[in-house]
């Protein structure tokens, strides 16, 4: 009998051994995990163009116009271009452009300047997407769906009279524009979905 | 209580997921338009059409001569005399005779830019002849418009709210300032200078001002003078 029952405890032995290498052949289940967080960021660079010389510039500011007397406008001698560079992870994002009037009392150079919307692809290659004038650029809105593949790049500059240059509702500045100083704003809003 | 607040602040989440603005950025824009540096006159002698005196049958540029002769075609350039019937009150007919030219002045105001300082108002005054001859003083006026464009760049046609100050003086006590800020606001000066007409049929640019007095076949004969003189004040 002892014998017997020690020959039980043998095949339980050997058949938990057998589980026991069983469990060992097993795979165990892990989760990795990360977590990316919402990363945004909206910067721009503003450059003043004389001829073909560009200096970066904090403000669009034209400064003190010049007139022409053979055509009777006033010019400036610079124009603008302000890059504008979004980093989103976001599914989806716009970017606007906002402005408030560039005032002197109640006259304002709103219909004086071109605004030219830009899909820059790189320095040498990029899509016009709308060319209006300031009054006109005011809430104007641009997807990441249409900015794919380039960044917006904004020009602005005082419009000269010729057809083919400005914007179909933009006029230059006459003799007859009240003189003084002339402010306003533009902003540039990232806005995620 | 709770259950509401949960339910608020889920709310608060979806809206923030839905559309969130992440960066603004403001950029400052601005120009200087400059103010002229002086002014340029430029004279014309208008000759009105016959049937609408408002349009121009022709003109002559008299800038450089500095001088505004009102003239007609009749020999010896005198006045040509004409009869107004004013019937406006059928008891009351009058008739008048009055020696008129063929021709009035429009005097634009230009400006020249060369910097600053810049020109602030512009001072427009008659002085009396100083020869001894009879002063025109009472018997012209001048008639103060802000002009405009259109936005096809042609002139806008006048309104009696273009008319600047009380619009027309008589040259006589004529001593005028117009701000081109204030006054202008963006239009440029033009002076129409005329011979008292006292027409009752004449427009608010017509219209006589008080004091006036037309040139009447019993004036004395003569030559009628004056200076007008515009100055650019800063």
């Amino acid at each position: 009998m002892k014998k017997y029952n020690l020959k039980i405890i043998g095949c339980l032995v050997v058949v938990l051994g057998l589980i026991s290498v069983s469990f060992a052949a097993d795979s165990q289940v892990l989760t990795p995990k990360a977590v990316i967080p919402p990363a945004s960021a909206l910067s721009v660079k503003v450059s003043k163009i004389s001829g073909d010389t560009w200096t970066s510039a904090t403000s669009i500011d034209f400064s003190t116009l010049v007139f022409n007397a053979k055509y009777g406008i006033f010019t400036s001698i610079c124009y603008y271009a302000v890059d504008v560079e979004i980093k989103s992870n976001a599914a989806d994002w716009q970017v606007k452009h906002e402005t408030t009037a560039i005032a002197n009392g109640s006259a304002t150079l709103d219909e004086n300047i071109n605004v030219t919307f830009m899909k820059q692809i790189d320095a040498w290659r990029a899509v016009k997407l709308l060319k209006v004038n300031f009054a006109e650029s005011n809430g104007r809105v641009f997807s990441k769906n249409t900015l794919s593949g380039g960044q917006l790049r904004i020009y602005y500059g005082l419009a000269t009279g010729e057809k083919s240059n400005d914007a179909p509702n933009a006029k230059p500045v006459d003799a007859s524009k009240n003189f003084g100083n002339y402010k306003g704003t533009v902003k540039i809003t990232l806005t995620e979905n | 209580m709770k259950k509401s607040f949960i339910i608020m602040f889920i709310l608060m989440g979806l809206c923030l997921f839905v559309s969130s603005e992440v960066f603004a950025v403001d950029l400052p824009a601005s120009a200087i338009v400059p103010g002229p540096s002086a002014i340029d006159p430029s004279v014309l002698s208008v000759i009105p059409n016959a049937s609408n005196p408002k349009l121009w049958e022709s003109y002559t540029d008299v800038t450089r001569t500095g001088k505004l002769e009102f003239t007609t075609s009749l020999p010896g350039e005198v006045l040509r005399l004409k009869t107004f019937i004013d019937d406006t009150d059928p008891d009351n007919i009058k008739t008048y005779n009055i020696f008129l030219p063929d021709n009035y002045f429009s005097i634009d105001v230009g400006y020249v830019w060369a910097g600053a300082p810049y020109v602030a108002k512009i001072t427009v005054e008659f002085l009396l002849p100083t020869d001894g001859s009879p002063s025109l003083g009472d018997r012209a006026t001048a008639t103060f418009m802000g002009k405009s464009r259109k936005a096809d760049g042609s002139e806008k046609e006048e309104e009696k709210g273009d008319a600047i100050g009380d619009g027309k003086y008589l040259l006589t006590s004529l001593n005028e300032q117009v701000d081109l800020t204030d006054d202008l606001d963006g239009k440029w000066l033009r002076l129409y200078v005329g011979i008292v007409a006292m027409d009752p049929d004449a427009d608010f640019l017509d219209e006589d001002v008080s004091g006036a007095v037309p040139f009447v076949p019993g004036d004395a004969p003569g030559t009628y003078t004056g200076t007008l003189t515009i100055t650019a004040g800063y």
